[in-house]
C-alpha cells in the first residue's frame, strides 16, 4: 500500500504537529507538516493530501477565542479547498486545538447543527489520561474500532456544548464518534460524554483528546505495572486505511 | 566535567539575577532545543489567617492561583512538558514566594560549536519586541521588599509572550550554522546580552533600530529593557539572507541593531547620538572586588539527648505527616500542567494504578528510542535552618536519589543549583551560604557529579510595617539530570505484586532537625541533627541500579520528608496495595519510622530475587516485611492503617 499524504496544519503557537506527525508516520501514512504561511504561498499542496490534519496546542495564543483566528486563516488561505476536500470523502480530523478551529470554520458539526467548546467544568486546563469509547458507525475515523483508546487530554476549553435540537441531531445521525467512558469518566463536564463528533458525511472527525500521543505502548503511565493501554494509533490508522481506498 | 568548586563558589555569591523568570530563553541562549519544563513553588500557609498576612502582600492562595495558573498558561503554551518540580509551604514565603522555573534542552553533539561573535558579524536580534516591561527587573528582584512594593514596581515585571517564544524555538531549531553566537535577553536586556557577546571583540549599537512595542522609549529603557523574548545573535553578514528567510517562515521579527567590531569597545548609538562608550575589558573586569564578611555558625553535629522524640500514636502521626501540605498530593497542580505533549514522558509526575501516586523522578525518552534521561529534584530548606552544609550535601543526594530510584545511572549526573536566600550583607546569612555552597562542592566531588548549570537570588527579604526583615529560609534546589540507559528498565515508586519484599537500603539513624515529624508534632528543645552524608550512597546507588537493570526491582521509592512511614504509605497508594512491615530498621520505633536519614530507598522484590539483590547492593539492607493483597499498612506501633484512610488524607480537599 501506497503512504498516503497527510497534510499537517500548524498556525503559530501550534504544538501537537509534531507529535501528530509521528503517529501518522506509524499509522502509514507520509506526513508532511505546512505552516499556515505556506498554505498562503502554496494553497494546491493541499490537492496532493489525501487527508487533512489540524493539529493541536495554541494557535495564536488562542486570544480572541480558542481556534478562531485559526479558522479564519485556514479559510482565507484554502478558500472553497478545504469544502472540496471534504465533499471528495478525503478524511479529515482536528484534535483539541484542531477540532475547535474545525468548529469556528463550520466544518463541524454540520449544516444547520450549533455546537461550541467551553470552558472546562473544573475552570481549567487539565492534564490527565482518559478512555475513549468509539461510538459512531458512520464516521470513517471510527467505524471500524474494536476497542475503547486510552490516551490524555490537555486543554482549557474543551467542554462540548451544543444546543438541545442539534444534540438529538448528532445522537440520530450518529455523529457522536467518541465519548468518554469508564473509571475517568468525562473530565471537562461535555454534554452526552461527547469527546469527538463527525460531520454528517463522516469523513470530518474533531476531537478534544489526544490520542497522538499514546501510539507506543511505552507512553501509557501504567506501563511500567505491565498495563497495556489502548492504543490511540489505531484511530489514525483507520484514517489512513480510508485514506488509501480513496 | 568541570571543577565545580570555584565557579559554585563565584556564582553562588555573585549577587542578584532574577528569581521569577523563564529558563527556556537560557536554553535557546546555549543554542540547545528545549524539551522540557520543570517548576518547583514555595508559597506561605494556604490556611494563613487573614489578620496576619503582612501589610502589601497578597493572600498565599492567591498567590499560588496566580503563579499556577502563569506557569500553565506559558508553559502549556510554549509546547513543552512541565514534567518535574514541587510545592513547598511556610510561613516564610508568605512575603516572598520563589517560584524556580527550570527547563531542560538537548543539543546534537554534530551540532556546530559556536565560536563567534567574530569582528564583522552582525548583532541580531530575535523575537519580541522591546517595550518598557520588565525595567530594571533584576534589581528590583534582588531587593528587599516592603508594602510599596507591589505599587511601585509593576514595570519591572516582564509581560511573556509564550507563542512568540515557541515560534523563536521553532525556527532556531532549524537554524543551526547559521548564527555564530547567541544569547538571551534576560537580565539588564540588550545591555548584559550585547554586552556579554562583546567581551574582547567590542560591539557597535544604534538602539533606534530596535522594534518598539509603542513609541516613546528613551536610549536607557531600550538598552535596559528586560521584555521577554528576546534573543541576540551574531551572525555573519554572508548568513542573514538565509537567517532572514527562516524568521519570514516562521513570522519571528528579526532586526540588524550594529556589528562587532573588533575594536573591543562598546558603543552604543541613539538616532547617530554616542550615549555609551566603554572599553569591554573595563566592563567585564574592571569593577573592583567587593569584599563581605562571612560568619559560620557551627552547626549541632552530635545528638546530645537521643530519643528525645518519642511518638505515641505512630499512626496518627503519619496521618497528620500525609495531610501535611509539603507531604500531601500535589496532584491538583500536576494536572494543571500539559505532561503528556511530545510523548517522550516514559515516567510521568503521576503513576500507579489509579495514576494518582507521586513519581520520585521523571523520564524523558523520545518516542522509539531505547534511552533517555530521569530528571530528579532535591530541596528541603528546614534543614538549612540548622545546617545549610548539610542540607546541601542532602540536597544533592535527594536529587541524584529520585533520578536513581526511576532508572538513572548514578554515573552519569549533571547537576544544576538554584539559590534563594537573604540578605548577603548579613554575615550569618553570607556564612549560611557559604556552608551551603560547600555542601554542594563537597557532595559534587563525593558524587562525581558536575554542577553544569544554576542560578541565584539573593536578598529575598520583606520589611515589615513593624520594622523586622523577614527572610526567605535559606532555599537551595537542586536539579539533577542523568542518563537512564535502558527505557526497558525503568522503575516505578507504586507497589506492584503482593507477596513480594520490601526491602529498605540505606542507614537509619536519629536524624530529626528539620523533619517534618517536628512541624507536625512539634519541635523538641534540643532539636538534633540534620541528615549526615553517607560515604556509602554513590556505591550503593549503582547497585540499586544494576539490580534494576538487571529486572529485579518492581517498585522503589526514597525515603524523603515524614521518612520511612511516609515513604511506604505513598507506594502503598500508588500501588493500591498494603504493606506488613515486620522487622524496623532502628531499635527505636519513632526514629524507624520517620527520622529523615538520607541516601535511603525502598524497594520491591520478587522473594526469589533477594538474593540476587543483596548480591549487587553493598551496605545497610533490611528486609522491612511484605506486600499484601489487602489495602492497609502495618507494623510495630503502627496501623493497621487502610491504604484509603491514608489516600484520602493524602489528598487535599
Amino acid at each position: 500500500m501506497s503512504r498516503p499524504i497527510s497534510l499537517v496544519v500548524a498556525a503559530p503557537g501550534t504544538n501537537r504537529d509534531r507529535d501528530v506527525a509521528f503517529a501518522l508516520e506509524l499509522a502509514g501514512a507520509e506526513p508532511r507538516v505546512a505552516l499556515l504561511g505556506e498554505l498562503f504561498e502554496r494553497p494546491a499542496v493541499l490537492d496532493e493530501a489525501r487527508m487533512l490534519v489540524v493539529a493541536g496546542g495554541f494557535s495564536y495564543a488562542d486570544s480572541i477565542g480558542a481556534g478562531r483566528l485559526f479558522a479564519f486563516e485556514l479559510q482565507r488561505a484554502l478558500q472553497d479547498g478545504l469544502g472540496a476536500f471534504v465533499a471528495a470523502g478525503r478524511p479529515v480530523i482536528g484534535i483539541c486545538n484542531g477540532f475547535q478551529t474545525l468548529v469556528r470554520a463550520g466544518l463541524l458539526p454540520g449544516p444547520g447543527q450549533r455546537a461550541a467548546l467551553g470552558h472546562n467544568a473544573s475552570g481549567s486546563f487539565d492534564c490527565r489520561w482518559v478512555t475513549l469509547a468509539p461510538s459512531s458507525q458512520r464516521c470513517v475515523w471510527t467505524k471500524d474500532l474494536r476497542d475503547e483508546i486510552d490516551c490524555p487530554i490537555a486543554h482549557g476549553e474543551g467542554r462540548f456544548v451544543a444546543d438541545p435540537t442539534t444534540l438529538a441531531d448528532l445522537q440520530a445521525n450518529d455523529q457522536i464518534a467518541l465519548r468518554y467512558c469508564g473509571a475517568t469518566g468525562n473530565p471537562n463536564g461535555s454534554v452526552d460524554d461527547v469527546a469527538g463528533i463527525c460531520d454528517p458525511s463522516g469523513v470530518v472527525l474533531g476531537l478534544m483528546p489526544h490520542p497522538e500521543n499514546h501510539v507506543l505502548p511505552t507512553q501509557h503511565p501504567g506501563h511500567s505495572r505491565g498495563v497495556a493501554g489502548r492504543l490511540g494509533l489505531r484511530l489514525f490508522e483507520a484514517g489512513v486505511e480510508h485514506a488509501q481506498e480513496l | 566535567m568541570r571543577d565545580p568548586q570555584s565557579p559554585v563558589r563565584d556564582r553562588a555569591l555573585r549577587r542578584c539575577e532574577h528569581r521569577r523568570q523563564w529558563r527556556h530563553s537560557h536554553i535557546l541562549g546555549a543554542a540547545h532545543h528545549p524539551i522540557a519544563c520543570t517548576d518547583i513553588l514555595c508559597f506561605g500557609p494556604a490556611d494563613l489567617p487573614a489578620n496576619e498576612l503582612p501589610d502589601g502582600v497578597l493572600h498565599p492562595r492567591r498567590i499560588r492561583s496566580g503563579v499556577v495558573a502563569g506557569v500553565a498558561d506559558y508553559g502549556n503554551k510554549i509546547g513543552l512538558p512541565t514534567v518535574a518540580g514541587g510545592v513547598l509551604y511556610d510561613p516564610a514565603y508568605t512575603a516572598n514566594p520563589l517560584v524556580f522555573a527550570g527547563c531542560i534542552g538537548v543539543a546534537d553533539s554534530a551540532a556546530t560549536i559556536l565560536t563567534g561573535p567574530h569582528p564583522g558579524d552582525r548583532v541580531i536580534a530575535l523575537g519580541g519586541r522591546t517595550g518598557r516591561d520588565g525595567l530594571r527587573g533584576a534589581t528590583f528582584s534582588s531587593a528587599t521588599m516592603d508594602a510599596t512594593t507591589g505599587e511601585v514596581a509593576g514595570a519591572s515585571v516582564q509581560i511573556g509572550d509564550p507563542i512568540t517564544e515557541k515560534l523563536v524555538m521553532d525556527l532556531l531549531a532549524e537554524a543551526d550554522g547559521l548564527f555564530t553566537s547567541i544569547t538571551d535577553c534576560g537580565a539588564g536586556g540588550f545591555s548584559s546580552a550585547v554586552g556579554e557577546m562583546a567581551e574582547g571583540v567590542g560591539a557597535r549599537v544604534e538602539l533606534s533600530t530596535a522594534p518598539l512595542k509603542y513609541p516613546g522609549l528613551s536610549a536607557w529603557e531600550i538598552w535596559l529593557s528586560e521584555a521577554q523574548e528576546r534573543m541576540v545573535l551574531s551572525v555573519h553578514p554572508s548568513r542573514l539572507p538565509a537567517l532572514q528567510a527562516l524568521c519570514d517562515r516562521h513570522g519571528v521579527e528579526l532586526t540588524d541593531l550594529g556589528e562587532f567590531t573588533g575594536d573591543n569597545r562598546l558603543v552604543v548609538t541613539f538616532h547617530g547620538e554616542v550615549v555609551l562608550d566603554l572599553d569591554t575589558t573595563f566592563l567585564h573586569d574592571g569593577r573592583p572586588q567587593r569584599h563581605m564578611t562571612a560568619v559560620v555558625t557551627a552547626p549541632v553535629r552530635q545528638v546530645t539527648s537521643p530519643g528525645v522524640r518519642r511518638v505515641e500514636d505512630p499512626t496518627g502521626a503519619l496521618l497528620e505527616l500525609l495531610a501535611h501540605p509539603n507531604i500531601a498530593s500535589k496532584a491538583a497542580v500536576v494536572h494543571r500542567y500539559d505532561h503528556a505533549i511530545r510523548g517522550a514522558t516514559l515516567v510521568g509526575p503521576l503513576t500507579g494504578a489509579r495514576i494518582d501516586g507521586h513519581s520520585d523522578g521523571v523520564v524523558l525518552v523520545e518516542p522509539n528510542d531505547t534511552e533517555g534521561f530521569a530528571i530528579g529534584i532535591g530541596v528541603n530548606p528546614w534543614h538549612g535552618l540548622h545546617d545549610p552544609y548539610r542540607m546541601a550535601f542532602a540536597a544533592v543526594d535527594e536529587a541524584i536519589r529520585n533520578a536513581v530510584a526511576v532508572g538513572a545511572d548514578p554515573d552519569r549526573v549533571a547537576l544544576l543549583d538554584n539559590f534563594s536566600w537573604g540578605d548577603p550583607r548579613r554575615p550569618t546569612t553570607l556564612g549560611e551560604l557559604d556552608a551551603a555552597v560547600d555542601g554542594c562542592v563537597d557532595a559534587a566531588h563525593t558524587y562525581g557529579a558536575p554542577f553544569v548549570s544554576g542560578k541565584d537570588s539573593l536578598n529575598n527579604e520583606y520589611l515589615g510595617t513593624d520594622g523586622e526583615r523577614h527572610a526567605v529560609p535559606p532555599t537551595l534546589v537542586i536539579t539533577a539530570v542523568a542518563h537512564v540507559p535502558d527505557a526497558a528498565s525503568v522503575v516505578t515508586s507504586d507497589l506492584k505484586q503482593a507477596g513480594d519484599l520490601v526491602v529498605l537500603v540505606g542507614a537509619t539513624v536519629e536524624e530529626f532537625a528539620g523533619s517534618h515529624l517536628d512541624k507536625v508534632l512539634g519541635e523538641p528543645d534540643v532539636a538534633g541533627v540534620v541528615p549526615a552524608p553517607d560515604p556509602m550512597a554513590l556505591d550503593r546507588f549503582r547497585g540499586v541500579h544494576r539490580a534494576m537493570r538487571a529486572g529485579l526491582v518492581r517498585a522503589c521509592h526514597d525515603c524523603s520528608e515524614g521518612g520511612l512511614a511516609v515513604a511506604l504509605a505513598e507506594m502503598c497508594i500508588g500501588g493500591d496495595l498494603g504493606v506488613e512491615v515486620s522487622e524496623l530498621p532502628h531499635q527505636d520505633p519513632t526514629v524507624a519510622w520517620f527520622s529523615e536519614s538520607s541516601s535511603r530507598l525502598v524497594c520491591e522484590l520478587a522473594e526469589a530475587d533477594l538474593e540476587a539483590f543483596q548480591a549487587l547492593v553493598p551496605g545497610a539492607l533490611v528486609v522491612l516485611g511484605r506486600v499484601i493483597a489487602e489495602p492497609a499498612l502495618s507494623g510495630q506501633d503502627l496501623g493497621p492503617v487502610g491504604v484509603e484512610t491514608l489516600r484520602t488524607v493524602w489528598s487535599p480537599r
